[in-house]
């Protein structure tokens, strides 16, 4: 429900304090984080360099052995996603950080080559010059014809927004690890069945020779061996020589250890699941694969070639390509897997953040988030995984309890952790909890941060002073600025430990650890440093030490840590900050560019073309009434922070006035407007990757579209309260139409009013034209039904007026709406046609927060064990329901019919959690029998 | 949304009308002569036997309700066709008309009403409805929530309560059903029956006996009686030696027998021997039973009321007997309902709305009720003819004072010791009533067979109302079924007015087809079932919730979360 940047400004409005009854502060855990880099001036969806792309991919590339680092394919697979930015460069600037590909071959005490299964190493790098950072995951795949059989890999998430990189790194890092194993697990497939044909052709060759040997040793009795046989029989050694050779990789390569798989890395479950799911498909589709092993020899398809004595590793000869190295199978898994990843981190830093917070906040609400949630697989996904991989050993931290039982602080945690510059993000943190404590609470938090992740950070300057002949730098910062450094032995010292302990571990770590996470920069430009950046941090260090807990010393000191680029915008505008934050929540949540690429590539367009400037801007901004301050903000000299916060389509007054065609085609729509806008028509209809993806970002385009229509809905029809409160009282509502599109649509939008039963059902029908039956009324909640012209709809409107009283009747080509009476205040603000809101998602937001609050109503009435169970025996019925009635109006303030609508949720709320351990229950059919009356406009 | 103005046509498949060759011309040229019907009518076809003649009506075929009660296979035109010289099948369901159409179909309407047995065609008066309707506020009305069962593949038929929270229903697609009343959660499917199931009873255990789960007895067309265990859904033992299909069956619990009543009636023991049987009765066979006193046992077998005497083996013979001892002629058409009301009489009603009170120890008439007709039919502009389905009693309940009478479609209340009604309903229903229940609360419930179900109340009336007196309007169209009430005597009600009124406290609308039966359970709240195939739990929605939460609680308890601290 909380899903999108703009709800960090609605709790901190004051506006929503006017509740009738004192709202008691929220957990800790609950309150979502401010967007770190909000006081920059700029707005949360700036662009941070001008990177020649134009929206982050995933780059597969290879350090060939004959010509080098070279990039392979990229995901999306479109050359206009990733632009002008060089490919090739970038490889190389990948491949070249791979600590760890280990060489195998012959190692020096055994006699055979031995097969080493690295662990993939996981880097993040950066390259100022082509602003792009990447998290690089390197892998090594076996090859026979490859020397030392193996062929380094590497698959690259690139983003131009580093800080992405670096937060989630620990999802990247899992989904990544994922794909690896994927194309592992095939490779290792495809590597025994390419060195068992490899074996006979060995045996074949050596039958061949034996048999030449013979045969000459019989022509030639003259006792002593010529040249040639000795040449054979020096052959045939050598032969089995390599027979023995092979067949020792085969076992090693079959014996690939298990617990590799379980142990060590990070995912194992996923990793294990995803090992087995390719074999079960395998399985499925071909039984004769069942067992690796059996693959090839099942086959009697393969007739063995004679191997010749020579070598087979020559230059010309054609490497295999990354599919053929791989089961094609796998490969197109892989595949699959990568544009998922791709998928899944679409978008900005900061919405992929919150809808992860949020996520994990929903998960935990397991008893009402059903009621309006539509929690996608995914998500679950996400959290499952945050869960089960905990970055850091919980035991020795003092709020470990708070954080096992919600995943939220992990999952701020385990992002900090990530950053290189961890004290600051840890002190905003801090800043979050914002309470008295707050000295007491940074130690804790300092030293229950885990060890590792101070150690990796140690690890890293070691590492970055060692190698810095590449002028590779922890964020570029150390070596400009002594105060960065001030800092850093300040944080640590308000870790318990020593800095001494601490590092002897993480060397001791550094050995044990196979697989390193390590976290570079590569910033060879010391022009992007800026003066202002160090001139924010002794305030920083001040707000520190003075641990003034107000925003704005947050706000100040979160300056000190974004990125120096953000930073040129910052200044001056510091106490413009909260507010800018908030009415860059308030007006761009609904922003595409938090779920939907297309604006990306507009913005990237325009920065280059320098079409879109202040001005537009400006106006833009004023057309839809906020303060000026805020468009000077904007203004501010800094490239990116243009266009990004308004989308431009939504700004379109057409679109906003505009009526059913719209939405019908609203993708269109969409696209006309913003190149309209950003005047580059050309270019900005890179939104085809999206439409393939049906998962992700069209929900969220649904979202906004239902919200949308929504909000025009209860603009054009003054009865939409009684409408909206019969679909959260559980009362059906038809809405009656002739023109199905019309129909659709605003069922479509109504839709995100009705609660749900159980996670699995919508009770929404979007389009029936057979009379409605009763069974019709249990299951659906939202119908919408066709008029038929013809006699034959009397039928159906016979069984309407039949079932009129389990019916609320909105009738689309009169204009007419036939419902009982309502009185209460919820709807009416929940739908208040007068609403400043403009936009689809913003409303679509606003909706999913009143009726969260509304959910927590019912929860409170659900689970008050008073409100329910007689005080003692004798306590009558009526009492109880007395009892009852005056919490719903004294405690939860809720007036006439809106009881209803709470009774109705507790209702839902009682059966889904009874469900939950019963199986299926029917759900049933409540009704009042109350008069309706006819609305008209 | 102005109402439609309708034309019911038959709700079942399959009913016959009784109609000559002659008739069937007589309709045919009365359509005819109706421009609006015209030009839906197919032309007139002599079959080749020169006995039979059809034409086809086809009242609009676009005007048919797609969906709601229609079945597969339906035709598109209605089908007026004697099948044989004195039949005329029906098929159709709903039709819901407008306009000048909607004048010349009521005609026909009208005629084919007046010749058939049932009233498969009614006419709804479009201004002027003498239904007592209720309103959207129905606040006595404590069944605020439902739930849909469903199971049955046809028409469900009964439903019988196997204890205090469950029951078994049972209809035509042979299949009996066990629910869970509570939850309604279907718990058995009992199927053996290859054919429509015809009666359904339980048998409770006996305390000395060592079995002690409950059997149920279902006898159906397929000419068997199977005896379930409805814990386990195991099938006991199965009969099927009748020659006809077993119409009813009774349990005398006090001899521990069960006696079936076909074309013949038979006596069985709990293990399902053949004990006695009755020699050939009649090819209709026995229509209902119940056990009076002495060991008798009285039987509904068309006009007559036969009373058995059941033997017990004795000392003297080992022999069970069934002896008959007296037919009672004094009914003038098929017995269609017979009850015990009390310790001293039963009761009897006829298809032609005689309800007469019998004593069980001598068998002589305590009291005679014949003219319910009389009240119906007062000032309605369109006179039907009075149609014997209008006054056939399909129902009885009673308490200590008074036997309810489900009359066609009206509700009676008949008081034992004033031998009088004292209160009635004459359109409780838009069709005929098929099952009322009386409620602990002076209520009475009611079911129809034009899907609904409706409370009533039984209250004292304040103020005297005069009521008119009827008019008695018969036989308007000179062919047809000459009804039996046309040679009876029109008496004048001794009384214009009644000293109670039957008030309609509320309505449950759900089914969509006729409503066959219910069953009221004191804690769970009310079971129907109807042609549509389906079962509805009707429950009251505070009461649920009010569970609901305890179990919650319960529920909370159990997985500790009550306690745990945050």
């Amino acid at each position: 429900m909380i899903s999108a940047p703009d709800v960090v400004a609605f709790t901190k409005e004051d506006e929503y304090e006017e509740e009738p009854y004192n709202e008691p502060a929220l957990p800790e855990e609950y309150s979502v984080p401010l967007f770190p880099f909000a006081s920059q001036g700029t707005n949360p969806w700036s662009k941070l360099s001008g990177a020649k792309f134009s929206r982050d991919f995933i780059l597969i590339s290879e350090f060939s052995e004959q010509v080098g680092p070279q990039p392979l394919l990229t995901i999306p697979n479109d050359t206009k996603v990733f632009g002008t930015f060089d490919l090739n460069y970038f490889s190389l600037r990948i491949m070249s950080v791979d600590y760890q590909a280990s060489f195998v071959g012959h190692p020096p005490g055994s006699a055979y080559p031995k097969l080493n299964f690295v662990e993939d190493s996981k880097v993040v790098l950066g390259d100022s010059k082509e602003g792009a950072f990447a998290y690089v995951h390197h892998l090594t795949l076996y090859d026979l014809e490859a020397r030392g059989f193996v062929r380094p890999f590497c698959m690259a998430y690139i983003s131009a927004d580093q800080h992405k990189i670096m937060q989630q790194f620990q999802e990247l890092s899992t989904e990544f690890s994922k794909a690896s194993e994927c194309l592992k697990t095939g490779n290792r497939k495809a590597f025994a069945g390419e060195l068992e044909k490899k074996l006979k052709d060995l045996d074949y060759t050596r039958t061949v020779l034996h048999t030449e040997t013979e045969i000459q040793k019989k022509a030639n009795d003259k006792g002593f061996y010529s040249s040639q046989a000795i040449e054979k029989a020096n052959e045939l050694a050598s032969v089995e020589k390599s027979i023995i050779e092979h067949q020792d990789l085969l076992k090693q390569i079959r014996s690939y250890p298990h617990r590799k798989l379980k142990g060590s890395d990070l995912c194992s479950g996923e990793m294990e699941r995803i090992q087995d799911q390719p074999d079960q498909a395998a399985t499925t589709s071909n039984p004769d694969e069942s067992a690796d092993t059996d693959l090839f020899i099942c086959r009697p398809s393969y007739t063995p070639k004679l191997i010749k004595a020579k070598s087979t590793k020559c230059f010309d000869k054609k490497l295999k390509t990354l599919e053929e190295l791989c089961d094609t199978e796998y490969f197109t898994q892989t595949l699959a897997q990568l544009s998922h990843i791709e998928h899944m981190f679409r978008g900005d830093l900061c919405y992929l953040l919150t809808s992860q917070i949020d996520r994990a906040l929903l998960k935990q609400q397991h008893v009402t988030n059903f009621l309006f949630e539509d929690l996608v697989e995914v998500s679950d996904r996400v959290v499952d995984k945050q869960k089960s991989a905990p970055p850091q050993p919980c035991q020795d931290r003092p709020l470990s309890r708070s954080l096992e039982e919600c995943p939220i602080p992990q999952v701020l945690i385990s992002i900090g952790s990530y950053k290189s510059s961890v004290e600051s993000v840890l002190i905003k943190m801090e800043q979050e909890l914002g309470d008295q404590e707050y000295k007491e609470v940074e130690v804790t938090e300092l030293s229950s941060f885990d060890a590792q992740e101070n150690l990796d950070y140690l690890d890293l300057d070691m590492k970055g002073s060692i190698s810095s002949g590449e002028s590779i730098e922890v964020l570029g910062t150390e070596k400009s600025t002594s105060v960065l450094s001030k800092s850093d032995s300040q944080a640590s010292l308000t870790v318990p430990l020593s800095p001494q302990v601490v590092r002897s571990k993480a060397v001791s770590y550094r050995t044990i650890s196979e697989d390193s996470i390590e976290v570079l920069s590569t910033c060879p430009s010391e022009a992007l440093i800026p003066d202002d950046f160090k001139a924010s941090y002794p305030s920083a260090i001040n707000e520190e030490e003075s641990y003034a807990g107000d925003s704005e010393g947050a706000i100040h000191f979160q300056a000190s840590i974004s990125p120096p680029v953000l930073d040129e915008a910052e200044e001056g505008s510091l106490e413009n900050t909260p507010s800018q934050t908030d009415s860059s929540c308030c007006i761009g949540k609904e922003s595409d560019s938090l779920g939907l690429p297309p604006s990306t590539p507009v913005h990237t367009l325009s920065d280059e073309d320098g079409v879109v400037s202040s001005p537009p801007q400006r106006y833009r901004q004023k057309d839809q009434g906020f303060p000026v301050d805020l468009a000077v903000e904007n203004a501010h000299p800094s490239q990116d922070n243009t266009s990004e916060g308004f989308p431009a389509y939504e700004l379109d007054p057409s679109h906003l006035l505009a009526s059913r065609d719209v939405s019908k085609s609203s993708l269109d729509n969409y696209s006309d407007t913003t190149s309209y806008v950003s005047s580059v028509a050309s270019t900005s209809s890179d939104r085809t990757p999206s439409s393939a993806h049906p998962a992700g970002p069209s929900s969220e385009r649904h979202q906004k579209r239902a919200g949308q229509n929504a909000l025009k809905f209860i603009r054009q029809y003054p009865f939409a309260h009684p409408a909206i409160y019969s679909l959260l009282s559980g009362r059906t509502l038809v809405v009656l139409g002739e023109d199905e599109a019309i129909v659709r649509k605003l069922v479509t939008a109504l839709s995100i009013f009705v609660p749900n039963y159980s996670r699995s059902v919508k009770p929404v029908k979007h389009w029936v034209s057979s009379p409605l039956h009763i069974m019709d009324f249990q299951k659906w909640k939202l119908i919408g039904l066709q008029r038929v012209a013809s006699p034959a709809s009397a039928g159906t409107l016979h069984s309407l007026s039949r079932y009129s009283r389990y019916t609320s009747i909105l009738d689309l080509d009169n204009k007419t709406l036939r419902c009982p009476l309502y009185r209460g205040t919820l709807v009416p603000r929940l739908a208040d046609h007068r609403t400043q809101i403009k936009r689809g998602s913003t409303y679509y937001l606003h909706v999913q927060s009143m009726l969260t609050q509304l959910c927590s109503k019912a929860f409170l009435y659900t689970f008050c064990h008073h409100l329910h169970l007689p005080a003692h025996d004798k306590e009558t019925e009526e009492l109880v329901a007395s009892r009852q009635a005056s919490f719903l109006r004294l405690n939860l303030g809720l007036v006439n019919e809106d009881v209803k609508v709470v009774q109705y949720l507790a209702e839902l709320l009682k059966l889904h959690y009874m469900q939950e351990s019963h199986g299926t229950s029917h759900p049933t059919l409540r009704f009042d029998y109350v008069p309706s009356f006819l609305y008209k406009i | 949304m102005a109402p439609v103005p309708r034309v019911k046509l038959a709700r079942q498949l399959d009913s016959s009308l009784e109609a000559s060759v002659g008739q069937c011309q007589h309709i045919y040229s009365v359509a005819k002569a109706m421009p609006s019907v015209y030009d839906h009518m197919g032309e007139w076809k002599e079959h080749s036997d020169r006995q039979s003649s059809s034409f086809w009506l086809q009242i609009s075929a676009a005007s048919r309700t797609p969906g709601a009660g229609v079945r597969a296979g339906e035709k598109q035109q209605l089908d007026v066709l004697p099948m044989r010289p004195s039949e005329v099948f029906l098929d159709s369901a709903d039709l819901w008309h407008s306009g000048p159409e909607r004048e010349g179909i009521r005609v026909l309407c009208s005629l084919l009403n007046s010749m058939r047995r049932h009233p498969l065609l009614e006419l709804e008066p479009n201004n002027k409805s003498p239904l007592q309707t209720i309103g959207e506020e129905q606040t006595q009305n404590p069944y605020t929530e439902l739930l849909v069962l469903r199971a049955h593949r046809d028409i469900v038929r009964f439903l019988v309560q196997l204890d205090d929270c469950r029951f078994a229903s049972a209809g035509d697609d042979g299949i009996v059903v066990v629910w869970n009343a509570q939850t309604g959660e279907k718990l058995l499917e009992l199927s053996g029956h290859t054919q429509k199931i015809t009666a359904i009873i339980t048998f409770p255990p006996l305390e000395a006996c060592e079995e002690k789960n409950q059997l149920i007895l279902t006898a159906s067309a397929d000419k068997t009686v199977i005896v379930w265990d409805c814990d386990t859904g195991r099938q006991v033992r199965k009969v099927s030696c009748f020659h006809s299909t077993v119409k009813c069956l009774t349990i005398l619990q006090r001899l521990d027998v069960w006696l079936s009543g076909g074309s013949d009636l038979c006596v069985w023991n709990r293990r399902l021997d053949l004990l006695c049987k009755t020699s050939h009765l009649s090819d209709t066979g026995v229509s209902a039973l119940i056990e009076i006193p002495k060991n008798c046992v009285v039987a509904a077998v068309g006009k007559e009321l036969i009373i058995f005497k059941l033997v017990a083996p004795t000392e003297g013979s080992l022999e069970w007997n069934i002896l008959e001892v007296k037919r009672l002629l004094d009914h003038q058409d098929n017995i269609l309902s017979l009850v015990n009301v009390n310790d001293l009489s039963f009761v009897s009603g006829s298809h032609v709305g005689e309800l007469i009170v019998w004593d069980v120890s001598d068998w002589t008439v305590q009291a005679c009720e014949r003219n319910f007709w009389t009240q119906l039919d007062t000032q309605q502009e369109i006179k039907l003819c009075q149609k014997p389905n209008d006054i056939s009693i399909h129902h009885f309940t009673w308490d200590e004072e008074n036997v309810f009478a489900a009359v066609g479609r009206g509700l009676y209340v008949y008081n034992l010791q004033m031998k009088r009604v004292i209160a009635c309903q004459k359109t409780a229903h838009d069709s005929s009533v098929l099952h009322i229940a009386r409620l602990p609360n002076r209520q009475l419930i009611s079911c129809s067979e034009d899907g609904s179900v409706r409370i009533w109340e039984l209250r004292e009336k304040q103020q005297l109302a005069a009521e008119p007196l009827p008019t008695g309007f018969f036989n308007m169209w000179g062919f047809g079924r000459v009804n039996k009430q046309a040679s009876q005597p029109v008496k004048k009600q001794q009384e214009n007015t009644t000293p109670c009124s039957l008030e309609l406290i509320g309505d449950l609308i759900g089914h969509s087809s006729s409503v066959e039966m219910f069953l009221h359970f004191e804690d769970h709240g009310l079971v129907t079932c109807s042609a549509d195939h389906l079962i509805i739990l009707w429950k009251n929605g505070e009461r649920e919730s009010g569970l609901r939460s305890l179990k919650l609680f319960q529920k909370l308890e159990e997985n500790g979360d009550l306690y745990l601290t945050v």
